[in-house]
């Protein structure tokens, strides 16, 4: 072929454009893009939503390395409000040991985006707060009060689980574990991307034999639980289905025993949760959300058992069923420098049946709740780098057999600025929360017309990311009137807390990573103290050399009830035999002497209350093979 | 400048979005390595990855498998469809250089050359050392840590 001498110089100078431009590529190294890479395309950096809240992330990458395998795993290290039990051995962060029927309503949880509930029962934490999260990709918390686009009902912490994306996992994954005193579990996924649709199972089972509690009777309360755990989901450009199914057999530790020492305790959940939800054209989009909760449950005691205000006898058999039916309607649009969200809410939660050794009974005229709410959000742009948002919502409470209505005010006022290096966001909130179906049922008379709690506060983080330095420091300052959420109802103070949270993540390089978190709080008027302060700290070292991966993490808290130190040492070695194989061994709480609680007990003979430390993290080695096929 | 991100709607079907930049320079260095041309050719029948490579400078995408200088491959249906329909083997003088996003399909099938895949939340890039060499490809020596002798 002939060329023309300009062609031929083009082509010259294009050559050494190229020979050039490489060499520039080539001087930033493989690993450095690669790090760019993994950073600016992990799931989490297409979910996390700044206006949610103040945001502490778990990382697919940061999740694989704690080797966490249920939702306890992550939670027990997160700030402010971490994981706990109560007295019947389910999840529920914020229980004081008191005999309170559940404490952590407003914590929510979400998985893919729609929430999870127990409907009558409360938050979905009181089941799935130790979920196994084989199916998890990342998870987010988010404090402080949610923007209202994602709650339906008031919050003070949300949390986001965000499963694995059959593109990047395609194909199944079996993980298989053996650990102390026999526990163990089998999990099983597959995913699968096709060019119109996605979809994923998980299958999980989890036998855990967990430690036992000493009650100074010979038989000691046990908490073991058995779990059957089906998450699934199909999802094309513009629609998906949820289905999820837990079967949780438990041993409720103390149950309904006053002392603490029950003959039988054991509860049986069956939760089935399914979801929809579709793109209605560029603006709208719709969800539908059906939830359905059976409860068996199975008390005797040597003395009566507690009951709602009344006493049941020496044994209950007994079986309770509700339904939850959820929907929304939202409307986004930008508008200029305006994003503009409204939406429309409903919820509908039916206590179905109960009833006590066969006979269907209810122990109160109240049996479902109705919640609409309207909502607006605008987040206005005051430039590349500076945002302003402001959210007003307004929920109506209906309720039957003679509970009184209740309406509530949201306001959230906020701004955020994002720089290159430095981000600043602050927020102004005033919401209120409603006493939750549950507690108003076991105590109809005192909860006729219960009055609202109304919070206020005020938010402020400051965060600085830069190379391999991530650095962030959060404050907030919040008054609970008429509490009864982390205050006693009985309380005439305000409750009121200040916390702070040093967060600070240090990449020494793609295999050595460094996790470092600080917390106090201080509280004024809480669980019937004047003053309680808190203070934790979690400080971990992810590693990798070849074909092994190391984790060591240590959880400190302390708090002035009695100034005693708690230490979780959670320390796991992989060895990665090949792509597909995996073997890990774990140990957690390595050092014995997890943070405890004190779970309150009376003697009704004579009124003496007493306390039964229990920490709600068990001492456990593990060994774990894990293969993707 | 790292932007604003909380005016972000989230699409069902749009999660797993690639983020353009970083895997527009992530390709580039990879396929710059394989191919030692000012400006490659690249097909693939993926639609997110076609979205991505349609704003890149230094890559051209490609409507035809066999005029391109590496293929793309993210699924298993598309290394079949392309296995299938092309025949390769009968002209293997002109054969493409095959590049997936599955480590599963990499160890599966013999005529690919490497893998940038997604394993344990941490992106992992192989290259097999006898596959480059049927392609008489030498990579520079700073992937030297990506090279393997076989899986």
């Amino acid at each position: 072929m002939r060329y023309f001498f300009g062609q031929k110089m083009i082509q010259k100078s294009l050559f050494f454009l190229w020979i050039l431009t490489s060499t520039v590529i080539y001087a930033e190294n493989v690993d450095s893009i690669l790090k760019e890479y993994n950073e600016k395309n992990a799931l989490s950096q297409k979910t996390v939503d700044e206006n949610k809240g103040h945001l502490i992330l778990f990382t697919r990458e940061k999740l694989e390395r704690m080797h966490a395998k249920t939702l306890k795993d992550v939670f027990k290290t997160t700030p402010i409000i971490y994981y706990n039990e109560n007295r019947s051995g389910l999840s529920d962060p914020a229980s004081s040991g008191s005999f309170d029927a559940y404490h952590s309503n407003f914590i929510r949880l979400y998985l893919d985006g729609v929430e999870i509930t127990q409907g009558w029962f409360g938050s979905g934490v009181m089941l799935y707060g130790d979920m196994n999260i084989d199916f998890v990709d990342h998870i987010e918390f988010y404090y402080a009060i949610p923007s209202f686009e994602t709650s339906t009902e008031s919050a003070y912490m949300t949390v986001f689980l965000y499963s694995k994306d059959p593109k990047r996992d395609s194909g199944g994954k079996l993980d298989l574990v053996g650990g102390s005193r026999g526990y163990n579990s089998q999990s099983i996924s597959y995913g699968q991307q096709t060019e119109d649709l996605s979809y994923m199972v998980n299958f999980s089972r989890t036998d855990a034999k967990r430690e036992t509690v000493d009650n100074e009777t010979a038989t000691p309360l046990s908490r073991d639980f058995e779990r059957l755990q089906l998450f699934s989901y199909v999802k094309t450009e513009d629609q998906i289905f949820h289905l999820q199914v837990m079967k949780k057999d438990t041993d409720s530790l103390a149950g309904m025993s006053w002392d603490a020492t029950p003959l039988v305790s054991e509860i049986d959940y069956l939760n089935v949760h399914m979801d929809y939800g579709i793109e209605l054209g560029e603006f709208w989009r719709a969800h539908f959300v059906y939830e359905w909760l059976k409860r068996d449950v199975r008390q005797e005691d040597d003395i009566p058992l507690i009951g709602s205000g009344t006493y049941y006898g020496y044994t209950l058999n007994a079986t309770s069923k509700n339904s939850t039916y959820s929907v929304d309607l939202t409307y986004k649009r930008a508008i200029g420098n305006n994003r503009i969200t409204a939406g429309v809410k409903g919820r509908y939660k039916n206590f179905d049946s109960r009833t006590v050794e066969g006979k269907e009974t209810f122990a109160s005229p109240f049996t479902h709740e109705k919640i609409a709410s309207i909502f607006f959000q605008d987040q206005y742009s005051l430039s590349d780098q500076e945002l302003l948002t402001l959210g007003i919502s307004y929920n109506y409470i209906s309720r039957n057999g003679g509970m009184e209505d209740d309406s509530l005010l949201h306001l959230r006022f906020g701004y955020i600025y994002s720089g290159e290096d430095w981000s600043y966001k602050t927020y102004l909130y005033r919401t209120q929360f409603a006493l939750d179906p549950l507690t108003r049922y076991l105590n109809p008379l005192y909860s006729q017309d219960m009055a609202l709690q109304t919070t206020v506060g005020i938010t402020q983080e400051l965060t600085y990311h830069k190379n391999d330095h991530d650095l962030s420091f959060m404050l907030s300052l919040f008054q609970d009137e008429d509490g009864f959420i982390v205050s006693s109802p009985s309380a005439t103070e305000d409750t009121k807390y200040f916390t702070t949270v040093l967060k600070y993540d240090y990449d020494f390089n793609v295999h050595n990573k460094l996790y470092v978190q600080l917390y106090y709080a201080h509280y004024k008027d809480i669980y019937g103290l004047d003053k309680l302060e808190d203070i934790s700290g979690y400080f971990s070292f992810a590693n990798s050399y070849e074909d092994f991966d190391f984790y060591n993490g240590l959880i400190w808290h302390k708090n002035s009830i009695d100034w005693k130190n708690y230490f979780d040492l959670t320390s796991s070695v992989s060895w990665n035999i090949d792509e597909d194989l995996t073997l890990t061994l774990k140990g957690q709480n390595l050092l014995n002497k997890a943070k405890e609680t004190n779970l309150l007990t009376v003697d009704i003979l004579t009124g003496t209350m007493d306390a039964l430390p229990v920490s709600p993290i068990d001492q456990r080695i593990t060994l774990e093979l894990e293969y993707i096929f | 400048m790292r932007k604003i991100f909380i005016l972000l709607i989230l699409l069902y079907g749009h999660l797993y979005a690639l983020e353009r930049e970083s895997t527009l320079k992530m390709y580039h260095q990879i396929f710059s390595a394989l191919v030692a041309k000012p400006m490659i050719n690249v097909y693939t029948d993926d639609k997110e990855y076609r979205k991505v490579f349609a704003t890149s400078k230094r890559m051209l995408l490609s409507a035809e498998p066999e005029k391109s200088d590496i293929i793309l491959i993210t699924n298993k249906s598309a290394l079949f469809k392309i296995m299938r329909e092309k025949q390769w083997a009968v002209k293997e003088d002109k054969k493409p250089i095959f590049f997936v996003t599955d480590y599963r399909l990499l160890k599966n099938s013999f005529d690919i050359v490497g893998a940038f895949y997604w394993r344990k939340g941490r992106s992992q890039l192989l290259f097999i050392k006898n596959r480059l060499k049927a392609y008489n490809i030498t990579l520079p020596s700073e992937y030297e840590d990506f090279l393997v002798d076989e899986l």
